[in-house]
């Protein structure tokens, strides 16, 4: 039960963020970045 | 019906309608097709394939980062003020002709380094748009030339975002060869560009009114004149010269341009931006094309061309690819033919050779160039903020250097083995 409830939190404060993010800036943008820092992240981290 | 062909519908479904819904926003592009790319795996029962989503970005990675390094290179010679003393260095140029030909490349020169066509249009573009607009040159004149500078440039090596699309179709998922397009490109766009300023001499020689001698910033000048020294060298004797790949040249000068009068931080971050959209598109592809191979549509696309692709019937493929993408790009802008461009070459995988993927490339340089929305003109005529030139007007002056190219794009993807000396 405590699982789901903390699974929730977390959903909502995740959920919270992305409204808030969205709401400044323009989502298809916010999507390029996201694709090229992802990319970009993964190898500077050696992770891909 | 085949399970392939229904993710296909799914997938290519998702693109043509967001394409028609955004009215073929670029912006929008990158995010239907990942959007098309989270369907396909999961109308394949294969849940959202993170993995895989995330893994084919990666075929364009090398390529990507030079792209990156060269925009923000070229956004901090613009933002320090140094492309503004070379149009007016040019301006100074008294042959009619010549002075037509440097202002079309002076034009199109951020796009040669980025193979980005927008950051002509908002740096270089700009720039000429402004003194024409001075001169009292027509509006649609003043769009169709920085439109047809964009193209070039998008087209011209060392970096061409079109070439680079295609040359993932022969490495796939694994980092994409682009190596060897320097004199191909080069071989593709230089008589274009040459007709095109040859047929617009009169409103591309801008006359200069002032007398005073032009002086260009010092450091700017040796910064630039390096990289440019440098880019030829890795670009012309390939096979002979490794001084490091353009990326590291392009990041050198970026970095020293910073601390030049003008430059900072922050105009590197502003230059970065610019090339946020199509970079994001490039990567969102990959996710498409490795979503493509995962559903296996990549599969019974080999099942049904490989056997009938051998000797001249390669090209022939090619070729109707090729028309197949620019009929759909002129309406749906540039993600359909950009994927058409890789599988067209993906028949000759690793055996492809840069002069071959060079003239497939063609097709979907032409595709920015000609689409009805989505492309260089609405671009351009968007950064001009002008509502009355008509698409038609703009085209219309680029078919001839177009049909050109065209006329070498089927060359080279004809005879593209005889023409490999051109890969130096």
């Amino acid at each position: 039960m405590l699982e789901i409830i903390y699974f929730l939190i977390i959903s909502v404060m995740a959920v919270l963020l992305v409204v808030d993010i969205v709401k400044k800036h323009d989502v298809a943008e916010l999507v390029c970045i996201a694709v090229v820092l992802v990319t970009f992240a993964l190898r500077a981290l050696h992770i891909k | 019906m085949r399970e392939e062909y229904i993710v296909a519908l799914v997938m290519f479904g998702i693109l043509i309608v967001g394409e028609i819904v955004t009215r073929n926003d670029k912006k929008w592009s990158a995010v239907l097709l990942l959007a098309a790319s989270v369907a396909g795996s999961l109308a394949a029962g294969m849940g959202i394939r993170f993995r895989e989503i995330v893994e084919g970005p990666f075929g364009f990675l090398d390529a990507a980062l030079s792209v990156a390094a060269a925009a923000v290179f070229t956004g901090l010679l613009y933002r320090t003020g140094f492309l503004e003393k070379l149009l007016e260095k040019i301006l100074k140029v008294r042959a009619k002709a010549l002075k037509a030909i440097l202002i079309l490349l002076f034009i199109a020169l951020p796009g040669a380094f980025t193979g980005l066509g927008s950051l002509c249009i908002l740096t270089t573009g700009k720039l000429v748009g402004e003194k024409m607009k001075a001169k009292g040159i027509a509006q649609a004149k003043i769009v169709r030339t920085v439109m047809a500078g964009a193209f070039f440039g998008m087209m011209l090596p060392p970096n061409c975002l079109p070439a680079i699309i295609a040359s993932n179709g022969a490495g796939s998922v694994l980092p994409t060869p682009y190596v060897g397009f320097f004199m191909p490109l080069l071989v593709l766009t230089l008589p274009s560009l040459i007709l095109y300023a040859l047929l617009n001499v009169k409103t591309l020689a801008l006359e200069d009114e002032t007398k005073e001698s032009v002086k260009l910033p010092v450091f700017e000048l040796v910064v630039f004149l390096l990289v440019v020294a440098a880019i030829l060298v890795e670009g012309l004797l390939t096979s002979f010269v490794y001084i490091g790949g353009n990326t590291l040249a392009f990041f050198i000068g970026a970095v020293l341009l910073v601390f030049a009068k003008g430059g900072s931080v922050n105009a590197a971050v502003e230059s970065l931006h610019d090339a946020v959209v199509p970079l994001g598109l490039l990567f969102a592809l990959g996710s498409f094309i490795e979503v493509t191979s995962m559903t296996g549509i990549r599969g019974i696309y080999s099942l049904l061309t490989l056997p009938q692709t051998t000797g001249g019937q390669t090209a022939l493929l090619m070729l109707i690819l090729m028309a197949i993408s620019l009929v759909i790009g002129l309406f749906l802008s540039v993600p359909i033919p950009a994927f058409l461009a890789t599988y067209a070459v993906f028949p000759i995988g690793w055996l492809a050779n840069p002069v071959i993927v060079t003239g497939v490339s063609a097709a979907v340089g032409l595709v920015y160039l000609f689409t009805l929305r989505g492309g260089l003109f609405t671009e351009t005529a968007g950064m001009l903020e002008d509502k009355n030139t008509k698409w038609g007007e703009s085209v219309k002056a680029m078919l001839l250097p177009a049909l050109l190219m065209c006329a070498l794009a089927v060359v080279m993807v004809l005879f593209g083995d005889p023409l490999d000396f051109l890969i130096m």
